[in-house]
């Protein structure tokens, strides 16, 4: 029996599963970049005499 | 935000590994699946997202109920953490589930007691997070993200289960839902090892990735604090 | 030394307070009849979108009619839901109840009884009218029971969802889309069971779906009655 080429399917299931999850986890470092950088402006701005 | 914890960074490093040893196995050790040739290796991965997808609200239910008992802004976090690393999760596994059904069983959708159980969960966590996108007030957020997700966990069995009872009385002519029965391939001992293993180390990674979004969260929680206490 | 007041006094009074929020609610109605009005025109107006929508033939009508009469009332629901919290927020009678010294459980069951007539209401103008525009008999006690137990479950946890709803910025447009996927059970059940009796199946087809609507409704009711403290909480 001819094994059905599929190959292509295989690819693009992949290439999803890894794309998405590579974005994801990449918005975490963004994220805590961006907070961090909140963060350290907050901060100075509390310093700061009211 | 905190220095990251040792545990946390051997973590991470044991979930790169154990990721890349699965891989490894899906593509090489896994053996050629007949009926549907190369596509059938999606499955692996398939399976184990969707079954991360199941432990968002599941999780995010159990931390609503002590939220609300304990009124502690941490179990808000952990539930927000749940559900949007499940939304992520859920929504590689419809997408994976579609491109697998499209060769085996042509069409792109199916409406098995499985996919469509996953469609309704997902715009579930949908639904929570633009509940929370709605609201200002930081505990009144974690409140009705509590109340939302203990009553979406409640219905989700109950929606599973009469969508099952549907399929069983007008059965789907088109596709299945067990993976391991429908489309006729049954799993040889390499396959099993390969799908076993997956599903453990996507639940490692759920754990891994908890945690990191539970330290994300922590320090929006101390931003949001700062800027509220700086406007006062 | 202040004694709490025996059980059955405190259950008295938390009754007394459900019915006269019932009252309140249906009271206000009657005088303007806005809710009920925007229900009715809109359910009719689906209905005759459903019409156009789907040629149906006499025999296709048979199996459709039940999910045609759930999507309207479920569409038709959230219209009452979102109006009948909205007003409580609006003038300001949610804090006014929430001030009373009432168990919260007297304002959620009030409200949600209150729902339950509304609905009752529209659907008891919608079944006839639909009969007589599409030819089909629509009074058999079966349906009718599953009318009512679907809209209970329906508007239990609607009760809920809106209570939060009409907290947010969004409000009105978000109440179906938390309501629906969670009620997804009821619809599924009612359309099966109502289904069922007009076909005039067998009981034994029809019971597991009158079942699952049953338990549904034990357990969302248990379950909002316990919860909804939390949402209403200031």
């Amino acid at each position: 029996m001819n094994v059905p080429e599929t190959t292509n399917y295989l690819i693009a299931g992949y290439a999803v599963i890894f794309t998405v999850l590579g974005i994801y986890i990449a918005s975490f470092f963004i994220r805590q970049r961006n907070l961090q950088q909140d963060l350290a402006a907050l901060e100075e701005l509390e310093k700061k005499p009211r | 935000m905190t220095p990251k914890p040792r545990l946390l960074a051997v973590l991470d490093t044991v979930c790169i590994v154990l990721f890349l040893i699965a891989v490894g196995l899906v593509f090489f050790y896994a053996p050629l699946e007949r009926s549907m040739g190369q596509v059938q290796r999606v499955f692996y991965f398939h399976v184990a997202t969707a079954w991360v997808g199941m432990l968002g609200f599941m999780v995010a239910a159990g931390v609503g109920v002590v939220y609300l008992r304990t009124n502690h802004s941490l179990w808000d976090i952990v539930g927000l953490a749940a559900i949007e690393i499940s939304l992520v999760f859920f929504f590689v596994a419809i997408v994976t589930g579609s491109i697998w059904a499209r060769p085996a069983w042509n069409t792109w959708w199916t409406w098995d007691t499985r996919l469509t159980t996953a469609a309704i969960v997902e715009l579930i966590y949908a639904a929570y997070w633009m509940l929370r996108q709605g609201i200002e007030d930081a505990e009144k957020r974690a409140r009705f993200g509590a109340v939302y997700a203990i009553l979406a966990c409640i219905s989700v069995p109950i929606t599973f289960a009469s969508i099952r009872l549907l399929r069983t009385i007008h059965p789907v002519v088109v596709g299945g839902g067990d993976p391991n029965a429908e489309g006729g391939f049954s799993m040889t001992p390499a396959m099993r090892v390969t799908f076993f293993y997956s599903l453990i180390v996507f639940s490692i990674l759920f754990v891994d990735m908890l945690w990191h979004r539970i330290r994300l969260g922590q320090l929006a929680e101390k931003v949001e604090q700062l800027k509220l206490k700086l406007s006062a | 030394m202040k004694t709490s007041p025996p059980p059955i006094n405190l259950l008295r009074r938390t009754f007394q307070a459900t019915v006269a929020i019932i009252w309140k609610d249906l009271a206000a109605e009657m005088r303007s009849r806005e809710m009920l009005s925007a229900m009715l025109v809109f359910s009719l107006l689906v209905i005759l979108i459903f019409n156009f929508a789907l040629e149906l033939d006499i025999k296709a009508r048979q199996t459709v009619t039940s999910g045609i009469l759930w999507a309207t009332f479920a569409f038709a629901g959230t219209l009452g839901l979102n109006r009948s919290m909205a007003i409580e927020k609006d003038r300001g009678c949610m804090d006014g109840l929430l001030l009373a010294p009432v168990d919260r459980s007297a304002i959620y069951f009030g409200k949600a009884i209150g729902n339950l007539v509304f609905m009752l209401v529209v659907e008891a103008i919608v079944l006839p009218v639909y009969s007589v525009l599409y030819n089909i008999n629509l009074f058999h006690p079966g349906l009718l029971a599953v009318i009512l137990l679907g809209s209970l479950g329906y508007v239990v946890v609607g009760t809920l969802l809106s209570a939060m709803a009409v907290q947010t910025r969004t409000r009105d447009v978000l109440l179906p889309i938390l309501l629906f996927p969670v009620v997804l059970p009821v619809l599924i059940s009612a359309v099966k069971a109502s289904q069922g009796f007009l076909l005039a199946a067998e009981w034994t087809e029809i019971a597991p779906w009158f079942n699952l609507l049953l338990v549904y409704d034990v357990i969302f009711t248990a379950a909002a009655f316990m919860i909804f403290d939390y949402v209403v909480e200031e």
